[in-house]
């Protein structure tokens, strides 16, 4: 390191200011503040300088001054706000007792209030224009551009890095308390493609930045949309809207005069009250109403068809009685050598004793089938072998 | 120019504050439209219902999702599966809107409830469907002709949105089929123009079924 004297002043000077914005951000010297209204006591202390003019302040007079405070908060500050340099003394000899302030604390303060109220959206909307009022100025090298471009490209880095893991890792919540990360997207992306678009024509070999601040861009984009989907999964669509929790609108509903309410009102087309009957409502009374039927639902049956259709059981018992009745053709018992002879080959006749035998072995039938000792050979017949016996009907 | 602006507004105020203390309004079809108001014209194009049109998110879920109980009706469900049984009475041309749809009668109406119930029809069934035509009635889900025993769909329904009906066709499909319509009063022009002919038929009339006067009995009883 080969730092001279001068860069190690101009450190010096970077830490000096440095040392005097945050001076407003610390709780004692090297811890942070945590308490909000420490900030208005600052405040209080350094509109007590601008107030006091060139002459600078004692401790007792800022304390006067500041009377709206407890005494030795506003010494405890005082002292916390000298040993970071915010403030120092009028001349720096060792009795004395006035003290001037310096204004980064006092710009800083500003920042942070902004920032407190609008998650330093506004700031990063300024800090956009004024990097396109400097990218396209005349004077602007291509340092400056690019220097510009890189800047842009961290903060939108940032942004959509802080929106994609508050979307991944954090409960809706968390989400919806860093919805402002998220607020007037359109309008910031809008204006850094300006800047971009100005610094890739005056100088297109920074193309290469312009390319990253573009990922950046488009990184940040998809954050947003992420978020957006994931709030209104999530909390539904009225309470997206506003992002604002649900307790709130109840709130304010209860607690409006008539003429504030009448007011959000004024414009807007709403139904008189009535009950709502949604078709999902119908769809899940009905399924409950059908449940609740004391009866079992009759089963669909074909339409126009009046006596009951027969079973399989009964159709087949039906066949086989009129197989049997024409067998018997009238007569009470007929021989089985003569309805084998009938039938001609054995193809045929076997199909006729099967059903005989099946009449026979039905148990609503009444018909059986008797075998003899005898059989009948002819050698002409269709069927040249034949036991006889007798089908006949039965009376039980 | 500018005070016919004026007018306009004032007028568009009128309504709006019309429609959002009674509800769909009926009105002479001479009544020039009224921005946010759908205009459901009736069948027989006597007359039209101004219906407000609610963007899309904008209707009764906002309530579920701000945790206030809805407009209260007695009988909910009770409420609910009749407005779905004259759904499958009136809106015969399942591939249409469901408005304005046919009329439907009572005889269906309780056939389709016994029919959705899975039993033979019971003495309070008609009780309950009396008292729920009315509530639906009260709040133009239908239009409720307790003399004629005649119903037909309400102006509410114009707002059902094309993913509604086909929620509905499937709910029709669920519920029976109603018997044919024996209606005892005739239909208006632009209706069924073949309706069975109710034993108890009466002569033409110009009146809408609304005005009707009282039918001897309700048909089938």
């Amino acid at each position: 390191m080969d730092a001279t004297l001068l860069d190690a002043e101009a450190e010096a000077a970077v830490l000096r200011v440095y040392r005097q914005v945050f001076a407003v951000l610390a709780r004692e010297a090297g811890a942070m503040i945590v308490d909000p209204d420490l900030l208005d006591v600052d405040q209080a202390i350094l509109d007590a300088f601008a107030e006091a003019g060139s002459d600078g302040l004692t401790v007792e007079q800022a304390t006067l001054a500041c009377r709206a405070y407890p005494h030795d908060l506003i010494v405890r500050r005082f002292d916390v706000l000298r040993q970071y340099g915010a403030i120092t003394k009028l001349v720096d000899r060792p009795n004395e007792l006035r003290h001037r302030a310096a204004f980064a604390p006092y710009v800083m303060l500003m920042f942070l209030r902004r920032m407190s109220v609008q998650g330093g959206q506004a700031e990063l909307h300024q800090l956009l224009t004024l990097e396109a009022h400097s990218v396209s100025d005349p004077g602007a090298t291509e340092g400056d551009g690019l220097a510009s471009i890189e800047r842009l490209t961290k903060v939108f880095r940032l942004l959509g890095n802080e929106l994609a893991i508050l979307v991944s890792t954090s409960t809706t919540a968390q989400l919806r308390e860093n919805a402002q990360l998220a607020w007037g997207n359109e309008r910031l992306i809008e204006q850094a493609e300006k800047v971009h678009r100005i610094v890739l024509d005056r100088w297109p070999t920074l193309h290469r930045a312009c390319t990253s601040l573009r990922m950046a861009l488009a990184a940040y984009a998809d954050a947003v949309q992420l978020a957006a989907s994931r709030l209104v999964e999530r909390a539904g669509t009225t309470r997206a809207l506003g992002l604002l929790p649900i307790e709130t609108w109840v709130t304010f509903t209860r607690s409006s005069e008539p003429e504030v309410l009448a007011g959000v009102l004024d414009g807007l087309l709403f139904d008189a009250a009535a009950p709502d009957f949604s078709p999902q409502t119908l769809v899940e009374a009905v399924e409950t109403g059908c449940r609740t039927g004391t009866a079992r639902m009759a089963p669909p049956r074909p339409t126009g068809d009046v006596d009951a259709p027969e079973s399989a059981a009964a159709t087949d018992r039906e066949e086989l009685r009129a197989e049997a009745e024409r067998v018997l053709a009238g007569r009470k018992s007929v021989d089985v050598v003569e309805v084998v002879d009938e039938a001609g080959d054995w193809i045929t006749a076997r199909r006729v004793l099967a059903e005989l035998t099946a009449a026979h072995l039905h148990d609503e039938l009444d018909y059986e089938l008797v075998w003899s000792d005898g059989m009948r050979i002819d050698a002409s017949a269709g069927t040249p072998w034949a036991t006889e016996g007798v089908f006949r009907r039965v009376t039980r | 120019m500018s005070t016919e602006a004026v007018e306009r507004r004032l007028d568009n105020a009128l309504w709006w504050a019309k429609v959002q203390s009674a509800g769909p309004l009926e009105v002479d079809p001479d009544t020039p439209a009224v921005a946010g108001l759908t205009r459901a014209v009736s069948p027989d194009g006597s007359s039209v219902w101004l219906v407000p049109t609610l963007p899309s998110g904008a209707g009764h879920t906002v309530l579920e999702e701000l945790g206030t109980p809805p407009v209260a009706v007695e009988q909910p469900n009770e409420t609910a599966r009749v407005l779905a049984i004259c759904v499958t009475c009136c809106w015969t041309d399942r591939s249409g809107p469901a408005w304005p749809g046919a009329i439907g009668t009572l005889a269906q109406v309780r056939s389709v409830y016994a029919g959705m119930r899975g039993r033979p029809e019971q003495s309070s069934d008609l009780t309950l469907i009396i008292g729920s035509l009315r509530r639906l009635h009260a709040t133009h889900w239908l239009l409720w002709n307790e003399k004629a025993g005649e119903v037909r769909l309400g102006p509410r329904t114009i707002t059902w949105t094309p993913t509604d009906l086909s929620t509905l066709r499937d709910l029709c499909r669920h519920l029976p089929d109603p018997p044919p319509a024996v209606l005892t009063s005739p239909p208006p022009a632009t209706q069924d123009p073949d309706p069975l002919p109710g034993p108890s038929e009466r002569p033409p009339s110009p009146d809408t079924a609304l005005t009707t006067p009282p039918a001897p009995a309700v048909a089938d009883e």
